[in-house]
């Protein structure tokens, strides 16, 4: 009986061995992916291979591109990256793809062309970034920023550090799935645009607003905010106030931020919906030689910040309302607290959101002037 | 062979009785002893009278003690004519012979068994009866620093190869009248001494007796080190880990002991056998006792963490670069993926033989004469360091890992050798199935260490079956007025008073 096992063990071992295997040097690891819609109706993706013989190798200095850009054609984005085994000597490796860039076009038709094959096959990462392009994603793809270093390293971390201005959502593929399949009316994802094809200048704020998987328009960096602000994402910031008494502006640092949602049901019966908005932050910005010094006299500028937040969160609701798109979600809100109205409600939900009233609280805190109390 | 032999021994019982004449006797010792040539056979006379003999071996006795001590005062005490005929033998051993340690034997095989630990026999005519005197006295290597155990706090002395030296080392630890040394004879043809070492009231009775049963029941015909002894005793003999615990330092054995432990010492070893062994024994030295508590735990956790990644390192780094790439950081797999661009094989080949290039090296390195040593030593960190990296045929991310794992693999001195088999065998299994066979096989390594039981107490005790008030000594070393009780397993026990932790008296600065 032992010796059976043994002998199972070592079969098991010695011929199902290596299964599955890749060697490093064969994968041709994919750090970006671009794609769009070709002139035919195709699909069209490209794809930032690094090169690491030019990366990993410091003392060679210099020799070759850091990385390899090919494109390739399909009627489906799977055919299209299939396709790409005849251009590339080794197999594309998805598991480092940083960033996933849809273009405009495509997303004007419809990005689940994109985005089932990427979430239905188990290599590429969930948490790569899922963003849209102003104009070609390819341009993106392509284009060579940084000093000899990986363009799509980069705008991976251009968009992880986004969290310093708050100005764009971090879009990241998994939660793309999440509200898909919560069935949000609508979902926001982060906009990257190319500013001078020239200079490779590259901006990552503001946002594109999907239905259904389409583009139906984008958000500017204020409205990206008041998105951020009612999910309770910003991280950190600036708000820019225009200074009532004195003229010029004040800017403040956003140090920390909590935001709570709720619908409320009116007087009148009307649902509503509530949001408190509790910022903490601090100077970061005088025009003029004032000196701020008693923390008595800052109730003035607080109130001035809580204008400031509540105009941001504000210009998104506006924006909401007039798309009549709910991207918001406040009706899954809606449905965790009153899953009774919310049944009834449902079915007429395009219709009554842009009427739904939404009261916006903010509870400012400046807790410091900085590190002067005057600077001329 | 050697059967025979003991039959023959047997059959030889009868008629072993020693005979009345020297000149009889001394022709069967001769004919036993097969003329051997360091065996001395030194006739004379007594009072000019009786003749009588002595038998030693040469260079096992102490020949000082031989000539002033015993055939000097032979020699001389009797005036012609003057003997005392009717009790010669009670006046030699009452009068005679300076020496503490006499004793009367009647049989050749007695005598035998002296002369060969080095006693010498006295015989005299007439007499039925030989008298044996102790003069062992041959060349021992002095106390000396363990070289396989240094501490840089604590006592520097380690056993020596004679086991009375090694006795008295343990004996001088503790003066406790408990301390109990029980003598064994193992070995048909070696005939070494065994001895079990125990204070009475600590080590549990049911182990004392089990050890010294199982040894008593060994049958072989030499045992020349206490490695004999462990692998013909110990619990689990087809397992990778040694469940004796062994040191070459008599204050390790004195811990020990006063933990109920009994410890086995064997003549001709300097290695000295401590029973029963946990699994965290591994884990602890002695200085982590001598020094102050916090630095130590600090320290005794690196060794935990070092065994795991000696036993882990090579395979991780398998399952990560050939199965698991999705989960290395980006540009850490971007600098491996540079670093193995274009060398000839594949990763699991590469670490293949780099592992097995370092314990060649290791090896050689070891048994060769120091001298020669270090030109191995030179030749490995060129071949295995540079070499192959320049050449193209290994990565040097490869060298790290395998340069790690050889350092931490000796973190842990005593678990190298089970450290070794199971980083093969998991380096095998990661090469086939990934971090699944490494998953898998850890499991499996628990499982067994689970069920070993070290001389009827459980060998992870007390991880496994957990002992919470045990724990003060597992992965911290808690200070030593915590310890109030001694390891559970081993019986309980206060060891300290109450309150020993220091106490300043109020108007003490």
């Amino acid at each position: 009986m032992k010796q059976r096992l043994l002998l199972g063990l070592l079969l098991i071992i010695f011929f199902t061995g290596c299964y599955d295997r890749r060697e490093l040097d064969d994968l041709a690891i994919v750090v970006g992916l671009g794609v769009d819609l070709a002139d035919d109706g195709d699909i069209l993706a490209t794809v930032e291979i690094v090169n690491p013989q030019v990366l990993g190798n410091k003392s060679a200095g210099g020799g070759g591109e850091p990385v390899w850009v090919i494109e390739s054609k399909g009627q489906t984005l799977f055919e299209a990256i299939r396709r790409m085994i005849h251009q590339s000597p080794n197999k594309l490796f998805f598991s480092h793809n940083q960033i996933i860039v849809i273009g405009e076009e495509l997303a004007n038709k419809d990005i689940f062309l994109v985005t089932d094959f990427l979430l239905r096959v188990e290599e590429p990462r969930e948490d790569a970034y899922l963003i849209v392009a102003e104009g070609k994603a390819g341009d993106i793809i392509r284009a060579k920023i940084g000093i000899g270093s990986v363009p799509a390293l980069a705008i991976e971390k251009m968009i992880s550090s986004n969290w310093a201005t708050s100005q764009a959502p971090m879009s990241q593929l998994i939660a793309f799935a999440k509200q898909t399949v919560a069935k949000a009316p609508g979902v926001v994802l982060g906009r990257i645009a190319l500013r001078s094809e020239k200079e490779a200048e590259i901006s990552f704020n503001g946002a594109a607003v999907l239905k259904r998987n389409k583009l139906v328009d984008w958000l500017t960096e204020t409205e990206a905010r008041g998105y951020l602000w009612i999910k309770d994402q910003v991280k950190g910031g600036t708000v820019v106030v225009k200074d009532t008494k004195y003229g010029g502006n004040i800017s403040y640092e956003i140090a920390r931020e909590k935001t709570v949602c709720r619908p409320k049901i009116l007087q009148n019966g009307q649902m509503s919906i509530e949001i408190d908005i509790a910022v903490t932050s601090r100077f970061a910005g005088l025009t003029d030689s004032r000196e701020i010094e008693n923390p008595t006299a800052w109730s003035e500028y607080v109130l001035d910040l809580e204008e400031g937040v509540k105009r941001e969160v504000r210009s998104v609701i506006d924006k909401a309302q007039t798309l009549q798109l709910d991207f918001l979600d406040f009706g899954a809100l809606i449905k965790q607290y009153y899953p009774q109205i919310w049944q009834k409600k449902e079915s007429n939900w395009d219709k009554e959101f842009p009427m739904l009233p939404v009261a916006i609280k903010v509870k400012a805190q400046i807790n410091s002037v900085g590190m002067v109390k005057r600077s001329r | 062979m050697w059967r025979a032999k003991k039959k023959k021994e047997e059959e030889n019982k009868k008629e072993d009785s020693l005979l009345s004449t020297v000149s009889k006797n001394l022709e069967v010792l001769k004919e036993k002893l097969h003329n051997s040539s360091d065996c001395v056979f030194r006739e004379f006379v007594i009072g000019d009278k009786v003749n009588a003999a002595m038998v030693y071996i040469d260079g096992l006795t102490d020949k000082k003690v031989i000539h002033d001590d015993v055939i000097r005062p032979l020699m001389f005490s009797y005036a012609a004519g003057e003997l005392p005929r009717k009790s010669l033998l009670q006046h030699i051993e009452d009068g005679l012979l300076i020496a503490s340690d006499i004793k009367e034997v009647n049989t050749f095989n007695d005598i035998l068994g002296s002369i060969l630990l080095g006693d010498a026999a006295v015989i005299v005519d007439g007499e039925k009866v030989a008298i044996i005197v102790s003069s062992k006295g041959f060349p021992i290597r002095s106390v000396t620093e363990p070289q396989t155990e240094s501490v840089i706090r604590g006592p520097r002395e380690g056993f020596t190869e004679a086991i009375r030296i090694n006795t008295a080392l343990l004996r001088r630890k503790i003066h406790d009248p408990d301390l109990v040394f029980e003598n064994l004879e193992v070995g048909v043809r070696t005939k070494t001494s065994v001895v079990i070492a125990y204070v009475k009231d600590l080590a549990k009775e049911e182990t004392v007796n089990e050890v010294r049963r199982r040894i008593k029941s060994i049958d072989i015909d030499g045992i020349l080190d206490s490695g004999y002894i462990e692998q013909l005793i110990e619990d689990n003999p087809f397992s990778p880990f040694a469940t004796t615990g062994y040191s070459e330092k008599p204050d390790v054995i004195a811990g020990r002991i006063l933990e109920g432990r009994l410890a086995v010492f064997v003549d001709g070893s300097p290695i000295v056998l401590t029973i029963p062994m946990l699994f965290i024994e591994n884990f602890q030295t002695a200085e982590d006792y001598y020094s102050r508590p916090f630095f130590i735990s600090f320290v005794r956790l690196l060794r935990y963490l070092g065994f795991f990644i000696s036993i882990i390192a090579p395979a991780f780094y398998v399952a990560l670069t050939s199965f698991h790439q999705e989960l290395l950081p980006t540009p850490l797999l971007i600098s491996i993926a540079a670093a193995s661009e274009g060398t000839p094989f594949p990763a699991v080949v590469e670490v293949g033989v780099m592992e097995v290039l370092f314990e060649i090296l290791r090896e050689a390195g070891l048994r060769m004469p120091r001298a020669i040593g270090q030109a191995v030593s030179i030749v490995g960190a060129l071949v295995i360091g540079q070499a192959t990296v320049s050449a193209g045929l290994v990565g040097e991310p490869l060298i790290i890992v395998i340069a790690i794992t050889a350092i931490t693999a000796f973190l842990v001195p005593t678990l190298y050798e089970a450290g070794t088999l199971l980083r093969i065998g998991f380096y095998l299994l990661a090469a086939t199935f990934g971090l699944i066979g490494i998953g898998v096989g850890f499991l499996v390594v628990l499982v067994h260490l689970s069920s070993l039981h070290s001389y009827g107490v459980p060998f992870m005790s007390p991880i496994m079956p957990l002992e919470a008030d045990s724990f003060q000594d597992v992965l911290i070393r808690s200070p030593l007025w915590t310890m109030k009780r001694r390891p559970r397993v081993f019986g309980d026990g206060i060891r300290q008073g109450e309150n020993q932790k220091p106490v300043k008296e109020r108007d003490m600065q």
